[in-house]
């Protein structure tokens, strides 16, 4: 395969190109769009998933209940289509509120140059806790709810986008289409916003699919560990946490929501995976021995 | 050497200085009284005030820094809220399963990842070449709590052949701790194996496309040989990276995979102390991984000189 060596504006008209060929990347689309179709219609449409029925308590799966039911007698179907939306609505917020900020203080950091020593020690020393216990140890302070979970799990995301954006900036910064721009004397905000920003969105829109995928993973993992879920709301890790002490009788608690878990997170990475070749034509790379 | 050594350690002081005070404060990030939220709902106003004295939360801030920091200097820190043992014992007597567990995961996932990436970056573009992207990718989008009770259900609740949950300490015998350890391991190294595989394949891609790779096949190398001698170890420093880079998460891993084998090790700790509020004890992990993921990270720069007797230390 040719080397492309493309390190200047991506080319928009060569990605649209491209777009067509790669396969999995549109399967991966679809699949996405389903899961926000399941995310938006499964709680109008789906009966109820909150109350209780001790009648059908850990029914294994049947024509009336399709995913078997929970200690509680409650539809594991129902619940596991509910609970799309939870971590679809973590996954999108997080990718976003990382970006935003993430990809604020890498620009600033990496362009001006101002206090870029302070902040990528403070960087090094978020990136020293291990994401996970961060967010553990965050969402358990700021208590229950959707919106400590989404900060909790933000917040030790964005010092690798820090990094990231900061090194593209500093790649662009040498470009001779920056250079002339200062040059001439164009103000900062503007060579930012108009010649280094488009160049780092495909980065930052890679690296967002990839914080996505991770934040769903986390957020499964926190409620699965009974952290900053709230009772009322499914979630698909909170729905395995229940099923945790009956799961050698009733697996199926575990199966389901597990299943939708893997394919959502996998069919985002594979989405990233995608984006990051359309976007990065430098990764096309094959090699012959 | 010992030069770098010294330097490299200097440099990670800000790192750990900034771990301390995000230990320290996280107590105070929290909405309310702290004392209150360590003692919980059902505490009386005296339990409130004990924990509040115990923890020198009525001293001003600098002070309960200072001391703080004192007690840090004397590995004192500081006893548990919910057991009232010292913090450092809780740790010492949760270390060894932790150990085990990292131990034989990272031997496990660099035993498969390695050749697996090596063959796919020989075999680029193939269905071979193929398969290993996706089981990369596949082992780090499926979270370790699904694999483990997998794993639980077919081989110790259908087949029998391991022990369902539980650790066997060293103590015990070997074998006992070696048969408790498998399922989690392949749990844990499924995560892992995507990560190092990953970065094999894409650096052995590089470093085939060199010169020197052709040289050595123009004079006849075996493929082998060539592949193993010349290309891997060339391709040594960034695997040996994202080995160290990993192992960040696969202490977060290691949290939820204890959950799932109920195994009695740091990562379980941590989990107890975070759901009982044991602050004294969240931070002391905190505090306790940071600085292993630094150790970590030092042995890893170190081991460059193996590979490439260019860089110098």
């Amino acid at each position: 395969m040719a080397l492309v060596s493309a390190t200047g504006p991506v080319d928009a008209e060569a990605t649209r190109r491209r777009l067509p060929g790669n396969a999995a990347t549109h399967v991966a689309l679809g699949i996405v769009a389903v899961y926000v179709l399941l995310a938006v219609v499964s709680p109008l449409v789906l009966g109820d998933y909150i109350s209780v029925h001790p009648a059908t308590r850990l029914k294994p799966p049947s024509a009336t209940f399709w995913f078997g039911t929970d200690q509680l007698g409650r539809g594991i179907f129902e619940r596991t289509l509910v609970g799309t939306g939870n971590s679809l609505l973590v996954g999108a917020c997080v990718a976003l509120l990382a970006t935003l900020i993430g990809g604020g203080i890498g620009l600033v950091a990496g362009y001006f140059r101002t206090g870029e020593w302070v902040i990528m020690r403070l960087m090094d020393g978020l990136m020293a806790v291990p994401s996970v216990l961060l967010a553990i140890a965050l969402a358990s302070l700021l208590g229950a709810g959707l919106t400590t979970v989404i900060i909790a799990i933000a917040v030790p995301e964005i010092p690798r986008m820090v990094r990231l954006v900061r090194s593209v900036v500093l790649a662009l910064r040498q470009q001779p289409y920056v250079l002339a721009a200062i040059s001439i004397g164009t103000r900062p905000a503007k060579i930012l916003f108009r010649h280094i920003l488009p160049n780092a969105v495909g980065a930052l829109t890679v690296q967002a699919t990839y914080v996505c995928a991770s934040a769903i993973i986390t957020e499964s993992i926190l409620s699965f560990l009974g952290i900053g879920s709230t009772p009322d709301s499914p979630s698909w890790g909170s729905i395995m946490a229940y099923g945790r002490p009956y799961f050698q009788v009733s697996p199926w608690m575990i199966l389901f929501p597990g299943v939708f878990l893997s394919v959502l997170v996998l069919t985002i990475n594979i989405l990233g995976d995608g984006l990051r070749d359309m976007l990065d034509p430098r990764l096309r790379r094959g090699a012959t021995l | 050497m010992l030069r770098y050594v010294g330097l490299r350690l200097l440099s990670t002081i800000p790192v750990l200085a900034f771990v301390l005070l995000l230990a320290f404060f996280l107590l105070h990030l929290a909405p309310g009284d702290p004392a209150a939220l360590i003692a919980g709902d059902s505490a009386t106003p005296a339990q409130v005030e004990a924990i509040r004295a115990q923890l020198h939360l009525n001293e001003p801030l600098s002070t309960q820094l200072w001391i703080w920091l004192i007690d840090l200097a004397h590995f004192d820190l500081g006893r548990s809220v919910f057991s009232n043992l010292p913090v450092t014992q809780l740790i010492a007597q949760r270390f060894e399963p932790t150990l085990m567990l990292a131990i034989s995961t990272t031997i496990l996932a660099v035993l498969l990842a390695v050749p697996l990436g090596v063959i796919a970056a020989y075999r680029a573009r193939t269905g071979i070449d193929r398969g290993v992207i996706v089981l990369a990718v596949a082992g780090y989008s499926v979270p370790v709590f699904v694999i483990g009770y997998c794993l639980i259900f077919v081989f110790a609740v259908q087949l029998h052949w391991l022990p369902v949950q539980g650790y066997k300490p060293l103590a015990e015998g070997l074998g006992g701790t070696l048969r408790s350890l498998v399922l989690p391991t392949v749990a844990l190294a499924l995560l892992y194996v995507g990560l190092i595989a990953r970065v094999t394949r894409a650096t052995m891609l590089e470093v085939l496309d060199e010169d020197y790779i052709r040289t050595a096949r123009a004079k006849g190398a075996l493929t082998l040989r060539v592949l193993c001698i010349h290309a891997l170890k060339n391709a040594g420093p960034p695997i040996v990276t994202v080995i160290g880079i990993g192992f960040a998460s696969l202490i977060g891993g290691v949290v939820v995979t204890e959950t799932v084998f109920n195994i009695p090790g740091l990562g379980r700790l941590t989990a107890e102390a975070v759901l009982r509020r044991d602050y004294p004890l969240v931070q002391g992990m905190l505090l306790t991984f940071a600085v292993m993921l630094v150790a970590i990270n030092l042995v890893v720069d170190l081991t460059y000189p193996l590979f490439d007797p260019r860089i110098r230390y």
